[in-house]
């Protein structure tokens, strides 16, 4: 009886452990739309790995953020309505080896961004004011900020992007880069002239039942890639990739 | 002798006048205009002390008053001059939280009274509601958190319960927590003149005109994060009757003018009258009843909509009603004018309406009843709607043979939103579950192709289109109908 009971608690522990549900306003996140909320999200990301992982809830409103890095078991989920805005301005995306992202996760595993909300890039905002800068001398041509990615991965396994919606990104909607299991699925990808999916050096990409609504390339295979899967994915024209 | 007494009455008579009309200012009752003496006490006391007088005017000049709820008594009228700003206090613990609906300005049977001049009430709603966010948070109080935000508590900035003789007139009203102002099972109201510019949290409905009988709505502007012009019913035993919504302008990142969702008892003779719509996420007009409220006589007339999502939603639903049935009969709208939008209307307000119900193409105008409540009796007349087209079926499809009508889900227990049922089949009106629908000296416009027809009716029980044009569509079919019949309109079913 007594070992009986050990397991529930253990098998109830595992539970709590694994699916650990936090709200962002727990951590201050606002839904307004003017809030940059980029040290609260990632706080927030922080704080639930070093609990053991789980999963930040965004619901419906507009967070705006710079970029922030995922941990491995941490998730996040983008409720219907929820709209992770990114920045409008070109330094709030730190550069990552030379790589600039909204969302990062470098050397990480476990993680979902899930939902049926939306990833939305501001593309022309953010152009707007590197247009501006640069007219001021500020930044020189040899960066190239327009290649800011919405999510950039690299040396992560098991990551799986679901059902969002990625709108208005500069560069690349996701770069994969050195991964392996990584899916994306049932993504609505709507940025005209930015590539929908970049992938070099990786292993079991799966890319299933995404729209691409307006896009310059849909996807971009580069050197080393073995068994990149794509499965139901069309183009604005309905042409499948 | 008779000179006297005539003497006697003219004095009597002033002395009236005077009673009625006393004025005070604010600075009598040491009330500050510095925006940090927090005047709550003060501004109570001057109008319980105004109250028991027999009534009068308290008069705020240029500053800002900063306070908690203030409970309205009867013959008391605020008068805030130009400048003069009411300022909600952002402790949220300096409102009556402990009444279901707490507000900035609160009134429960209180006859007579007045909130007018070119002032300003501002309620800080944002910083209130996350100040009461923070309290849930650590835990003081308790809150169910809806969408991870304050379900309860956070205070409207006008909220007046079944009073008589309410005006409100030329005032400001912003940043509410909730929704801005709130007349529930009123008598007699006019708001007449006013500003409303509330986008600051959640649930900022504009104007909630709940259960009121005799209700008018003139020359007013309002742009609000909800419903900017909403109509509700929460008491089945009551009903919003003889409402008029004249000369408005209103803005939302939801509906215009919405009738609902709230509709319990329902709406009895309301006209709606040379009023206009822009910027709005959703439809210009939405008049639902998915509570088992009836919705009987009503006229929109001279309605013109620039950049809105939608232009018309008439929708019976089956949500809270509780085994009765809601109805919608006799509606006329007419001489109207709508411009849908290709992107987001609202994009760049604050709280901009939320992207849903995806994947989807631009939304129909819909009237959808049930299978045993149809929608009844709908004229419209002198129409010109345009839609932007553009529909990609590869994104987003829906065909009109009678399997994939039959497909489409009725949702009666959904929230009622114009965009809840995805993709539909028509780019111009959709129409099932409805009887006696007239359209006369209709014209749709269309700016891109659509692979959709105009017209799609699903058993419409009698309908007739009399000069019904569309431009744009290029030799698509225009109606499809099925389970649909045919009519001569009846005089008596659409001249009123």
């Amino acid at each position: 009886m007594k070992k009986y009971l050990f397991l529930i608690f253990l098998w109830a522990s595992c539970f709590r452990l694994f699916a650990q549900d936090y709200n962002a306003s727990l951590f201050g996140c606002k839904s307004d739309g003017i809030t940059n909320n980029t040290g609260s999200i990632q706080y927030a990301i922080d704080y639930i790995a070093k609990k053991g992982g789980g999963t930040l809830h965004f619901y419906v409103g507009r967070y705006l953020t710079g970029s922030f890095s995922l941990k491995s078991n941490v998730s996040i989920e983008l409720h219907e309505g929820a709209v992770l805005l990114g920045s409008s301005n070109v330094f709030d995306y730190s550069s990552l080896n030379g790589k600039r992202a909204l969302i990062t996760a470098i050397g990480q595993s476990n993680i979902q961004i899930k939902g049926k909300g939306v990833i939305d890039g501001q593309q022309q905002l953010l152009q707007t004011h590197l247009t501006a800068l640069r007219q001021k001398g500020y930044i020189t041509l040899s960066d190239q900020p327009e290649d800011i990615s919405l999510i950039y991965l690299q040396d992560s396994k098991q990551i799986q992007v679901k059902g969002i919606m990625e709108l208005n990104l500069p560069g690349a909607a996701q770069f994969v880069d050195r991964c392996e299991d990584v899916t994306f699925q049932g993504l609505d990808i709507n940025c005209p002239g930015g590539i929908g999916v970049y992938v070099r050096n990786s292993n079991k990409v799966i890319l299933s039942n995404i729209f691409f609504r307006a896009i310059e390339r849909a996807l971009v295979e580069s050197e080393g890639n073995q068994g990149l899967t794509k499965e139901n994915s069309r183009l604005a024209n309905g042409k499948s990739i | 002798m008779k000179i006297n007494i005539i003497m006697v009455m003219i004095f009597l008579c002033g002395g009236m006048v005077t009673l009625n009309a006393k004025e005070y200012n604010a600075s009598l009752f040491g009330i500050k205009s510095n925006g940090t003496t927090l005047n709550t006490t003060s501004i109570q006391r001057a109008i319980d002390f105004i109250h028991e007088q027999g009534g009068g005017t308290l008069r705020f000049y240029v500053g800002r008053y900063l306070t908690g709820t203030l409970v309205m008594k009867e013959n008391v009228h605020i008068q805030l001059e130009e400048g003069a700003i009411l300022v909600g206090s952002t402790n949220i613990y300096d409102y009556n939280i402990d009444v279901p609906n707490c507000a900035l300005i609160y009134a429960n049977g209180a006859n007579n009274v007045t909130i007018k001049g070119k002032g300003v009430i501002d309620g800080q709603g944002r910083e209130v509601a996350y100040n009461l966010l923070a309290q849930i948070q650590s835990g003081v109080l308790k809150d169910p958190l809806d969408y991870d935000r304050p379900r309860n508590r956070r205070p409207k900035a006008i909220y007046m319960r079944s009073c008589e003789n309410v005006r409100i007139h030329g005032i400001t009203i912003r940043n509410s927590a909730d929704w801005v102002q709130v007349y529930d099972q009123c008598v007699n109201t006019v708001v007449d003149s006013i500003t409303v510019d509330s986008k600051a949290f959640w649930n900022n409905d504009g104007i909630d005109i709940v259960d009121c009988r005799n209700f008018k709505l003139l020359n007013s502007f309002i742009d609000a994060s909800d419903d900017a012009i909403c109509l509700k019913s929460h008491d089945a035993a009551k009903i919003c009757e003889d409402v008029e919504i004249r000369n408005c302008t209103a803005r939302s990142s939801a509906n215009g003018i919405k009738f609902g969702t709230v509709s319990a008892g329902g709406y009895k003779n309301i006209r709606i009258i040379n009023n206009k719509v822009y910027d709005t996420f959703r439809s210009a007009l939405t008049i639902a009843t998915p509570d088992g409220g009836l919705v009987e006589d009503i006229v929109v007339d001279s309605l013109s909509a620039f950049n809105t999502g939608n232009p018309f939603y008439l929708r019976i639903g089956a949500r809270w009603n509780k085994g009765r049935t809601g109805s919608i009969n006799n509606i006329l709208i007419q001489n109207v004018k709508v411009e849908v939008a290709k992107d987001k209307p609202d994009s760049g307000y604050s709280y901009e309406g939320p992207i849903e119900d995806n994947p989807r193409n631009t939304s129909p105008s819909s009237i959808v009843g049930l299978k045993d409540a149809p929608i009844r009796n709908v004229t419209f007349r002198n129409i010109e709607i345009t839609y932007p087209g553009g529909a990609n079926p590869n994104y987003a499809y829906r065909g009109t043979s009678k399997a994939e009508l039959d497909s489409i889900p009725e949702m009666e227990a959904a929230y009622p939103e114009f965009s809840q049922f995805k993709e539909l089949p028509a780019w111009g009106f959709y129409i099932r579950h409805a009887e006696n629908i007239h359209f006369d000296r209709v014209v749709l416009k269309l700016k891109e192709k659509e692979y959709r027809p105009m017209l799609v009716f699903d058993d419409v029980n009698g309908y007739s289109l009399s000069q019904v044009k569309q431009s744009g569509a290029k030799g698509k079919k225009e109606l499809v109908a099925v389970d649909s019949k045919k009519i001569k309109p009846r005089a008596d079913s659409i001249i009123r």
